[in-house]
């Protein structure tokens, strides 16, 4: 080992433990499906629904606690609740926790509201008038003395002489419901309508999408429960519904799987590197460019996004796939070919196909990189920054690093021998290898007319059925509003987004009245615009008859003389309370009732409406399409909207790098035959993997498709190295290269072939996609050679 | 701002149903088959303890600073012991009021509500006074009211006054007057902070009207239909 190879493995070391740390350190997985919408295509809505996705709703969890004897429900609350509080995670990580009202609430009520009861003398400005005409005010003094023989009497005496419409009782009732949803209260806890269940909300500071931050809060969840239930006697059951769940257990679930699949792989190529090579050194080796490429890929996305998502590291386990090809390459030439001047002669030797190899993959990700979702973005990064990586790795550390001399090995011969057989009987029968490529293409045929697009992102948006059915359990009992149709108004200020909102409640008033929705859930009637608070007053004060009109009504039902003075002289007052705001409500406990219904969307104040029983969404969207700066947010059309987006662009983009690909290769042998030696096989496979991706009723969906490119990457790379090796003439050269292939596609299809077998619906069709695809690759790659070249005649072998 | 929420208008919303409920309290006392006439609160207290369920008919008057005429009502009452008591107005307008130990039920029209007395930790001894009295607990009533009781042997009346010691029920009603002769409550009269005045006249009483806690709901919940 010379001097500079000491410095360049100790640089190189340096780097790799320096990469090794910072990624350690920054390790954040996310499962966010929102980085697979499209951006371009429909900037806003993709921009919305990541607000939403990232708001308070999403970050809300609902727990149950169930028990046969309602009577300990509530205590069992209270104590749950407590259990949870007392835990480490909640200092930083718990934004609000409740299971009954908070304190305070009804006297925020009557110091907000009671100034400004006038401005909510109605919803509307226009409804007014019909309130304040002579019968409208005799039917108001008879309400007032009918709630007068009532319960509330005492009440109602004491609120009537200023308010004798009973704006403000009304306002509390309407103020109550929206507190109490669908349930009530029992002890000062949420309990549902039966009494059995009690419902505590709890909402976490950090994203449900950060599987990091989520893990401590629901496995505290989960020991404050077991704790609870011991107490009880096992009599209570916790029941959980929450996106954090969700998005949790998959990312545990892709980690889980990746990591066991990629110990499984490094356990099998191992194993397969010492029976071929019987040198533990090179199987230590190996690792070296595969891990480097893989942390290199992981700094650069965390780098460049600040996480990781589950899918990219799936993607990351590909790239061993790929990485792993230049250094058996370079094993097989070393310990075959065995050149003089050792590795590095050999590493020399395969330079050009492999460094052609790497180009080509980088083209294909590098028109990846241009994708307008931030997933596949970082995916292409992550493979390109591996890739460099790995290559770099294999070029400037690996020849020092390898033994200058492999042994013989006895199996390693027989392989050889085998294969120099079968490239001769390949090379003998050419003329019938026509048939391979043939039945490729009739599969292709019979089956790429069904082929159809998976709207579903290959079951990224599909959820742990387990988790999927407490969840609808908790929803039953809960909340019966929709959680993936919201309508957001939007506007440059609060004023104006609350303006929005004010029409978008009355078109949803309509639409109830009109049955087309069962109910809504607005902050409209909580807080309607100023522009609509000051209208709704003035419109009370407008009509310079009323006070005498309202008085003689009164009057006429019996009411004293002169005991609405204060009523009167309201209407009368120039003076006016400033209009209620977002913030002067959030600076009271009736901020647990409004939190949900703000956003922030494309830098703009939006406010939030919850729907329920849309009968005729249609309907709906249509009477909104007059409002600007008005969305309706489906979130799972929206996923299916942004799929077809992708498919268009991404379509394009494989276009461009199968171009950049044909270059490359073009610029590399200047000779049609060996450019089609060395591409056919892998469009072929592409094409086979489609069929049987048809055929298993999977269809193609955003993750397979980028898997295709891998499948395209490596299939290029064993026609490179088989192209070149045939090029030299020499027998050991092509079965050197054939060997390498063998290894690396062996070793390929087993890692994936697990991954096939995964619970995570993205990682099975990612493994399907992947094992089918280099499995054709190695069928087609060796046939094309000989189908496609014919006018190189093979040297003498010079020993095996 | 008005005084009366400064505090909790909640509070006072209860306290407001509990001056309905109040005005009934007493009604035990008019059993014909007592033959001893109450000479001291004990004695009272005691008749209610031994009451095995109630039911009585009642008219209303309410003298409403509001209101150029008092309004005028009439009604029922039921209760279950311990602690399960029923009013309901007949007229002029529907209404009941059902009181439990958890929660107090109101029923106007179509409209209920519920109000949970374990949120109201503050209204629950205000409840429980009034079942206090019904179960003639004098030692617990006297940590709410200051109870003052008048004998006139001249005319075998009597007459008990409770005063709220504290808030928010001492906000709401400056004191309540129960009345009777002998073995009948024949008066009650709510006097408010306000200057607003109910005045209760019980016109026909069943004490020995056995009724259960399912009961009392049953009468609540048929009211439904």
């Amino acid at each position: 080992m010379t001097s500079r190879d000491r410095w360049t493995l100790l640089i190189g070391a340096l780097l790799l433990i320096g990469v090794g740390v910072y990624v350690v350190q920054n390790l954040r997985i996310t499962t966010d499906i929102e980085h697979f919408i499209a951006e371009e295509e429909d900037r806003r809505l993709a921009s919305m629904s990541r607000q939403i996705m990232d708001s308070e709703l999403s970050r809300t969890m609902v727990l149950t606690l169930t028990s046969d004897d309602p009577s300990g429900v509530p205590a069992a609350s209270r104590r749950f609740e407590t259990l949870i509080r007392e835990q480490a995670w909640t200092e930083e990580g718990l934004s609000f926790l409740e299971g009954g009202p908070p304190e305070g609430v009804d006297q925020a009520l009557w110091d907000l509201y009671e100034p400004r009861r006038l401005s909510f003398f109605a919803n509307v400005p226009e409804n007014v008038g019909a309130a304040l005409t002579d019968d409208a005010l005799h039917r108001a003094a008879q309400r007032l003395r009918t709630e007068l023989t009532g319960m509330m009497s005492p009440m109602i005496s004491r609120v009537a002489p200023q308010d004798p419409f009973l704006t403000l009782p009304d306002l509390f009732q309407e103020l109550e419901r929206a507190r109490a949803n669908d349930l009530t209260l029992r002890e000062g806890r949420f309990v549902t309508r039966d009494g059995r269940t009690a419902v505590l909300f709890l909402g976490t500071t950090a994203s449900a999408f950060d599987a990091d931050a989520q893990t401590p809060v629901l496995e505290g969840i989960a020991q404050a429960f077991q704790t609870l239930n011991n107490e009880s006697s096992d009599t209570l059951t916790l029941d959980q519904s929450g996106v954090n769940r969700f998005a949790t257990r998959a990312a545990t679930s892709i980690q889980s799987d990746i990591q066991r699949i990629s110990i499984l792989s490094v356990v099998f190529l191992g194993i397969l590197l010492i029976a071929l090579f019987r040198s533990a050194r090179l199987v230590g080796l190996a690792a070296l460019p595969v891990g480097a490429g893989v942390l290199a890929g992981c700094a650069a996305v965390l780098a460049s996004y600040g996480q990781l998502h589950g899918i990219t590291l799936a993607f990351g386990a590909s790239l061993i796939g790929v990485s792993i090809d230049y250094v058996v390459h370079l094993y097989c030439h070393h310990s075959i070919v065995r050149p003089e001047g050792g590795p590095r002669a050999s590493l020399h030797h395969i330079l050009r196909p492999l460094a052609t190899g790497a180009l080509t993959t980088l083209a294909g990700f590098c028109a990846l990189g241009a994708s307008s979702l931030i997933g596949l973005r970082e995916v292409a990064l992550f493979s390109i920054a591996g890739i460099v990586t790995a290559f770099g790795v294999t070029f400037t550390l690996m020849p020092a690093l390898m033994p200058s001399r492999s042994p013989d090995v006895r199996l390693r011969t027989r392989l050889v021998a085998t294969l120099e057989r079968t490239l001769e009987v390949l090379r003998r029968q050419r003329r019938r290898l026509w048939v391979v490529p043939a039945i490729a293409i009739i599969i292709m045929a019979v089956s790429l007319p069904s082929l159809h697009w998976n709207a579903n992102f290959g079951g990224m948006g599909e959820l742990d059925a387990e988790l999927l059915e407490e969840d609808a359990r908790v929803r039953a009992r809960v909340t019966r509003y929709e959680q993936m149709r919201f309508i957001v108004a939007m506007g440059d200020s609060e004023a104006n987004a609350l303006l929005t909102n004010d029409r978008v409640s009355d078109i949803l008033a309509e639409a109830q009245q009109a049955g087309n929705i069962e109910a809504y859930r607005s902050i409209a009637s909580l807080l309607p615009s100023p522009a609509r608070q000051r209208a709704v007053r003035e419109a009370v004060r407008a009509d310079s008859t009323m006070p005498t009109r309202f008085t003689r009504a009164f009057q006429e039902a019996g009411f004293a003389d002169g005991v609405f003075h204060p009523f009167l002289g309201d209407i009368e007052s120039n003076s006016a309370p400033e209009p209620l705001t977002y913030d002067a409500l959030m600076a009271t406990p009736l901020r647990s009732i409004v939190r949900l219904f703000r956003i922030t969307a494309e830098q703009r104040v939006a406010f939030v409406t919850f729907l329920s029983g849309v009968e005729n969404l249609p309907h709906i969207v249509e009477r909104l399409d007059d409002i600007p700066n008005v969305v309706v947010l489906q979130q799972d059309d929206l996923l299916g909207q942004a799929h077809e987006a992708y498919q268009r662009r991404t379509s394009e983009l494989l276009a461009f790098g199968l171009i950049a690909v044909l270059l490359l290769l073009a610029l590399r042998y200047r000779k049609a035959s060996r450019v089609i030696a060395a591409i056919v096989p892998s469009l072929l496979a592409v094409g086979v993997t489609l069929s049987v991706l048809t055929w298993a009723g999977i269809g193609v969906d955003l993750v397979n498709l980028t898997a295709l490119l891998f499948v395209l990457s490596m299939g290029v790379d064993y026609g490179v190295f088989l192209v070149d090796a045939h090029e030299q003439r020499d027998p050991l050269e092509l079965a050197a290269a054939l060997t390498s292939i063998a290894v690396a596609g062996v070793s390929t299809i087993i890692g994936f072939g697990l991954l096939a077998g995964s619970s995570y619906p993205v990682l099975a069709s990612l493994g399907i996609t992947a094992t089918t695809g280099i499995f054709a690759n190695l069928i087609l790659a060796p046939t094309a050679l000989f189908l496609f070249q014919t006018n190189e005649t093979p040297r003498e072998n010079r020993h095996a | 701002m008005m005084s009366w929420l400064d505090s909790n208008n909640n509070a006072l919303y209860i306290a407001g149903i509990l001056l309905c409920l109040l005005a009934f309290a007493p009604t035990h006392a008019t059993s014909q088959e007592d033959s001893t006439e109450p000479r001291t609160l004990d004695a009272l207290l005691g008749q209610f303890r031994e009451m095995p369920g109630l039911e009585a008919e009642f008219q209303e008057s309410k003298h409403l600073a509001l209101l150029a005429a008092p309004l005028q009502s009439r009604g029922r009452i039921y209760f279950a012991p311990p602690s399960t008591l029923l009013r309901r107005v007949e007229a002029p307008e529907t209404s009941d009021i059902l009181i439990t130990p958890r929660e107090v039920r109101q029923r106007q029209g179509t409209h209920e509500a519920v109000i949970d007395l374990g949120a109201r930790p503050e209204i629950q001894p205000l409840v429980e006074s009034m079942l206090w009295l019904f179960a003639g607990n004098r030692e617990a009533l006297e940590s709410a009211y200051e109870v003052r009781f008048e004998h006139h042997a001249e005319n075998a009346s009597w007459r008990v006054t409770l005063t709220p010691r504290t808030a928010p029920l001492n906000r709401l009603l400056r004191h309540m007057q129960i009345s009777g002769q002998n073995r009948e409550v024949r008066r009650i009269e709510v006097q408010e902070t306000s200057g607003d005045r109910t005045l209760t006249e019980i016109i026909r009483a069943n004490p020995r009207r056995r009724l259960s806690r399912d009961d009392v709901e049953r009468l609540f919940a048929d009211s439904d239909s």
